[in-house]
């Protein structure tokens, strides 16, 4: 049962988060990531390693998650993230990071935009000013 | 009651401003540390 006094996060309500790679097979980021997603009180899903597009679209679609977080290595995954960007539902704002998001200051197309966490440190950061709303 | 939640974002502010002041950028290995860290430290406050 939980306690009243409790620190639950930074949120009344925590938002919801899901991760997945496209072409990162290790994943260790994304350790980081929910590492920091614990200490703030967000909710996360980690899908898997190496999705499609298709895969990643899907459970957005499903589980309207407030945030997508998605590891990239390679650019050419771009039409690949692109798609992603296109078909997730409005309200889920894409956090990207990975390599090629380091080192292109604006990888892909995105018409809805999509935040380039190039460290932990930036994601803490979209963190402490993220507002989902609820 | 002062909040919790408040407390907390204090706490994160705190340790992202020392981290991200650094003249070079933590390693991953220290992030994990520190976020270890700021996890046991939430745990406590509980």
């Amino acid at each position: 049962m939980e306690k009243n006094n409790e620190i639950k996060g930074l949120w009344e309500e925590s938002p919801l988060m899901i991760t997945a790679t496209l072409d990162d097979a290790w994943g260790i980021g994304l350790k980081l990531i929910h590492l920091y997603a614990d200490i703030a009180g967000l909710n996360y899903i980690h899908l898997g390693l190496m999705l499609t597009s298709e895969q990643i679209i899907d459970e957005c679609i499903k589980k309207q998650p407030d945030i997508l977080g998605l590891t990239i290595l390679r650019s050419d995954m771009q039409d690949e993230f692109e798609k992603i960007c296109r078909k997730i539902p409005d309200k889920t704002r894409i956090v990207a990071g990975g390599s090629v998001i380091k080192s292109e200051s604006e990888f892909a197309e995105c018409e809805k935009g999509y935040y380039s966490a190039e460290n932990a440190l930036s994601f803490i950061k979209y963190l402490l000013e993220f507002d989902c709303g609820k | 009651m002062y909040n919790k939640a408040l407390i907390l974002r204090e706490k994160i502010s705190e340790q992202f401003e020392i981290l991200d002041k650094r003249s070079v950028k933590p390693f991953w290995t220290e992030l994990e540390t520190e976020g270890k860290d700021l996890l046991n430290w939430k745990k406590i406050m509980r």
